[in-house]
């Protein structure tokens, strides 16, 4: 195998010359013809190929085959346990677009997002501007705002759990005013006490990636900008915000797929419950696959719910994209 | 993108002295230190209540008066915890292992050689980070199901031991690596994998580190693959572990085992990121790029 290499400038010479004689008895046929001369202008095709194969046959086994199994069986009723896949076309697809509990897991997935988004882009902004102006003592900073991100939502569900229980830490806090309030077991707090712990969860993780964009943007716009009189506001609005559009977008984008793929966090604190107020897709694919055995229609759910995280980020990548243009 | 910062600490020598700070300055500083109390504050908690009396559990107080293991003894004699922790090991590493090692050999193969359809390749790997992973789900445990591979490791090491997102960290970076190293390396009569491992690699270490901790992070902390693969409780994963803990509570009051198995489940990744943090914010502001 060594000296494979150290000879391959004349290896390459012979077997060109070789070839060149196959390549123009094919060179007249529309594809192939074509292909091979393209394959000719690339000078490591063989052990390119090599390397790359672990990761094909891996993909196929492991990403393409499944993508495509997961399509296949959206259209298919069947149970595990039984061989056999029977065809139903767009049935499951017309029964969950029909059926109240999509609505449902696309109200409680909004609600989600709704307290989210914002929470999250306001205080890591905040974090993130905060960390900007200073220098020394700046990593210990970020470190301890970017603890929860690295943390198991497995760990963060159960200390969240106890926190927001009705004997729990708040509550204890709250009686001393005289009210209590069952975040988990009521369906208005519910979602949004979920909610708010996954923004917690997420805050140090956007704050560095809007750090690292503030720390791009060029100083002279700033002082330029205090020359001609804006005040720290004024500048933060219209040069800062405008600038760091590119991050914004994508915070929203990871928020987006955080919101439509949640699953940990109400499968621990509230098992969907209370009145299914903390529902979420993937819940919901969860039990359908595993508890009760529908592997076609969780298969349904799970391809509507990839297309509508496609599409969402898609349109908010070009939303986003003009306002940058402008 | 990389973001700069003083390693120093709070308390470093640098040329700011206290008295030197601007008042503006200051309200920065408590701003932050206030601030930095609300991500830090449940993981104190957490870490208190695992060595509290079952007496004293509810209590607000976050220093226990009396300061107690037996939290941690109830885990160990009622759970295999000890098993479970060896189990999270055993999957991490052998995925970290082979994450490093796949990335590194694909990512040279698509930065630094030339070969027909590399291209396309390329974008494909990258359009592969886009499917949710749970519309995989079901086909991949179709899949574990029908190799008979249930209740093993393979099952919970094989769907992760390649990582679309790690080629693409470790292609980004590759490209930037002198080609004249590697044109005097193969005159020196290396081949390709020698390169990779003995040329490339070494001077990459920036990018593998970042590579293995955030493998090492989303490996650990992943339960749902975990929950659906494994059936036997000797094979759990810790992260398994703790949710079925937490959801059946089969023990009782059990809160301070909880939270003492919460606490083991924790501390690697926290200790493992104070070390390493460099690497952690470089993935961060990486994986924000691929979006």
């Amino acid at each position: 195998m060594p000296d494979a290499t150290t000879e391959s400038g004349a290896r390459k010479a012979d077997t060109s010359a070789t070839k060149s004689g196959l390549r123009q008895r094919i060179a007249h046929l529309p594809l192939l013809g074509t292909a091979t001369k393209r394959l000719g202008n690339h000078d490591d095709n063989l052990m390119g190929w090599a390397l790359i194969v672990p990761w094909f046959l891996w993909a196929s086994v492991f990403l393409i085959f499944p993508f495509l199994f997961a399509l296949y069986l959206s259209f298919h009723e069947w149970s595990i346990i039984s061989p056999e896949t029977v065809f139903v076309g767009i049935n499951q697809y017309v029964q969950l677009l029909t059926s109240d509990l999509f609505w449902q897991l696309l109200r409680n997935t909004l609600y989600f997002f709704v307290v989210n988004v914002p929470t999250q882009i306001v205080l890591a902004l905040g974090v993130a501007v905060l960390l900007d102006r200073i220098v020394r003592g700046r990593a210990l900073y970020m470190a301890g705002y970017f603890v929860p991100y690295v943390t198991s939502g497995v760990v963060v569900a159960v200390v969240f759990k106890w926190i927001y229980a009705p004997d729990g830490y708040i509550n204890q806090m709250l009686a001393v005013a005289g009210t209590e309030i069952n975040f988990l077991g009521s369906t208005t707090w519910a979602m949004p006490a979920i909610a708010m712990m996954v923004s917690w969860k997420f805050i140090g993780y956007y704050a560095i990636i809007f750090l690292a964009n503030l720390q791009s943007l060029p100083e002279t716009i700033y002082e330029s900008a205090s020359l001609d009189g804006a005040s720290e506001w004024q500048q933060f609005r219209h040069i800062t915000l405008p600038l760091l559009n590119p991050s914004i977008l994508v915070v929203v984008i990871l928020s987006t797929i955080t919101a439509f793929q949640i699953f940990t966090e109400p499968f621990i604190m509230t098992g969907g419950g209370p009145n299914g107020a903390t529902k979420t897709f993937v819940l919901v694919i969860y039990r359908n696959a595993f508890s009760y055995l529908e592997m076609g229609y969780a298969s349904t759910i799970g391809v509507v719910l990839a297309a509508m995280i496609f599409v969402i980020s898609y349109v908010e990548r070009n939303y986003v994209d003009q306002e940058v243009s402008m | 993108m990389s973001i700069e910062t003083d390693d120093s600490g709070v308390f470093g020598d640098g040329q700011e002295r206290l008295s030197e700070l601007s008042g503006k300055k200051v309200l920065v500083y408590v701003a932050l230190t206030i601030g930095v109390i609300l991500p830090v504050f449940p993981f104190a908690l957490m870490v208190s209540m695992s060595f509290k009396p079952a007496s004293e559990i509810y209590s607000l107080q976050v220093i226990p008066s009396t300061f107690t293991l037996e939290n941690y003894r109830f885990l160990l004699e009622n759970v295999p915890i000890v098993r479970q922790l060896i189990n999270s090991i055993i999957v991490t590493g052998a995925v970290v292992v082979s994450v490093v090692i796949t990335s590194c050999i694909v990512a040279y193969s698509l930065a630094k050689l030339d070969w027909y359809g590399r291209g396309v390749t390329y974008n494909f790997i990258l359009a592969t980070m886009m499917i949710p992973g749970i519309l995989l789900l079901i086909p991949q445990f179709v899949i574990i199901v029908e190799l008979g591979w249930v209740n093993t490791y393979q099952a919970m090491i094989a769907p992760f031991a390649i990582s679309s997102f790690g080629i693409f960290l470790l292609t980004q970076f590759f490209k930037q690596f002198p080609d004249s190293l590697i044109d005097a390396a193969r005159m020196d009569g290396c081949n390709e994998l020698d390169i990779v491992f003995r040329i490339v690699l070494p001077n990459s270490m920036p990018a593998i580190a970042t590579v293995a901790i955030f493998t090492f992070m989303n490996r650990w902390n992943q339960m749902l693959w975990d929950l659906i693969v494994i059936k036997n409780e000797s094979m759990y994963t810790l992260p398994v572990s703790i949710t079925l803990f937490a959801k059946t509570g089969l023990y009782g009051n059990s809160m301070g085992p909880l939270m003492a198995g919460a606490t083991l489940l924790a501390l690697p990744t926290i200790l493992l990121f104070l070390l390493l943090r460099r690497y952690f914010i470089k993935g961060v502001t990486m994986s924000g790029l691929k979006v």
